[in-house]
């Protein structure tokens, strides 16, 4: 699945080589109306869970504690760093919250700058592909709910069977509502922070 | 800023809709398509306005560096939070409801 999502942007890049640049307003209508279509069908995909609210009284106060951690984490480190590398806080604090979701965080980017949009899905993807090599390390070495938070919004699906594996079932239930809820803010949070520099 | 409102609207119109069985079961089934072929289609365009913005082509191995370290650290700072969270938080909200 990553290879075809890699695959679809680098045959989009290399088409847009030959396209001219007067096109380019084009596809801001083309990425707002499909973002529409996509987070409609996200919710509807969400909703379809009934046993959701059951899982989310099991978790108790971790259910909130978790991705709050993870959200506010990422997104602080991100600031940090974009402050050593000379990014403005909202670009920097921006590609945080994607919480490893590179393909809607760099669509979300996408229409305020191309070069950010890009760095917010190298970012992402790298974050998830790490997030898998690492979990099983801070499962065993630091902590079972540390270990939900390398994988951000992929701990309901991509990083789920991995830390279930190496946690237990208490553990992939908040892994699964931690995800959810990172998922959600997501395209929230993303625009949020980005505006707080137009402001 | 109003597109936030209208993301979060679709979300939970969405997920509304889908909780209350308004949404048909069929659809269900074609749900991780049609969430495809929306993904695709941004994820295309996307690549066309990075193709077609030559700042973006030549910082590429710039972005890419930046990226790696953007990466190992959001995953650094999430841990340590949650970490922090679990050891002051935690303890303090289960202590009131033993409390209570």
């Amino acid at each position: 699945m990553t290879l075809k999502i890699i695959g679809v942007v680098i045959l989009g890049m290399i088409l847009g080589l030959f396209i001219p640049e007067t096109y380019y307003g084009m596809t801001d209508h083309m990425l707002n109306i499909g973002l529409c279509f996509l987070l409609f069908f996200v919710g509807v995909d969400i909703g379809k869970n009934k046993d959701i609210f059951k899982n989310i009284k099991r978790s108790g106060p971790l259910f909130i504690l978790i991705p709050m951690g993870v959200a506010a984490g990422s997104i602080l480190g991100s600031i940090i760093l974009g402050f050593a590398l000379g990014y403005p806080i909202n670009e920097s604090g921006a590609i945080g919250a994607g919480f490893a979701w590179y393909s809607l965080s760099s669509i979300i980017i996408a229409p305020y700058s191309s070069e950010l949009s890009v760095l917010s899905f190298l970012t992402n993807l790298i974050r998830e592909i790490l997030a898998i090599m690492i979990i099983p390390f801070v499962a065993k070495h630091i902590g079972f709910a540390e270990a939900i938070a390398p994988g951000g919004a992929t701990a309901m699906d991509t990083t789920l069977p991995i830390v279930s594996k190496n946690t237990n079932a208490e553990t992939a239930i908040l892994s699964f509502t931690t995800g959810l809820i990172l998922s959600m803010l997501v395209p929230i949070l993303v625009p949020f922070i980005l505006n707080l520099g137009i402001l | 800023m109003s597109s936030i409102f209208l993301y979060l609207l679709l979300l939970i119109v969405g997920g509304f809709l889908s909780y209350r069985g308004v949404v048909p079961r069929k659809l269900f089934d074609k749900l991780e398509h049609i969430q495809l072929i929306c993904l695709f289609i941004l994820l295309f365009a996307m690549g066309l306005r990075i193709g077609m913005d030559d700042r973006v082509i030549n910082a590429f191995l710039k972005l890419g560096i930046h990226a790696t370290l953007f990466a190992l650290v959001s995953i650094f700072f999430s841990i340590l939070t949650v970490w922090l969270f679990r050891k002051t938080l935690l303890k303090l909200l289960t202590k009131k409801e033993v409390q209570s």
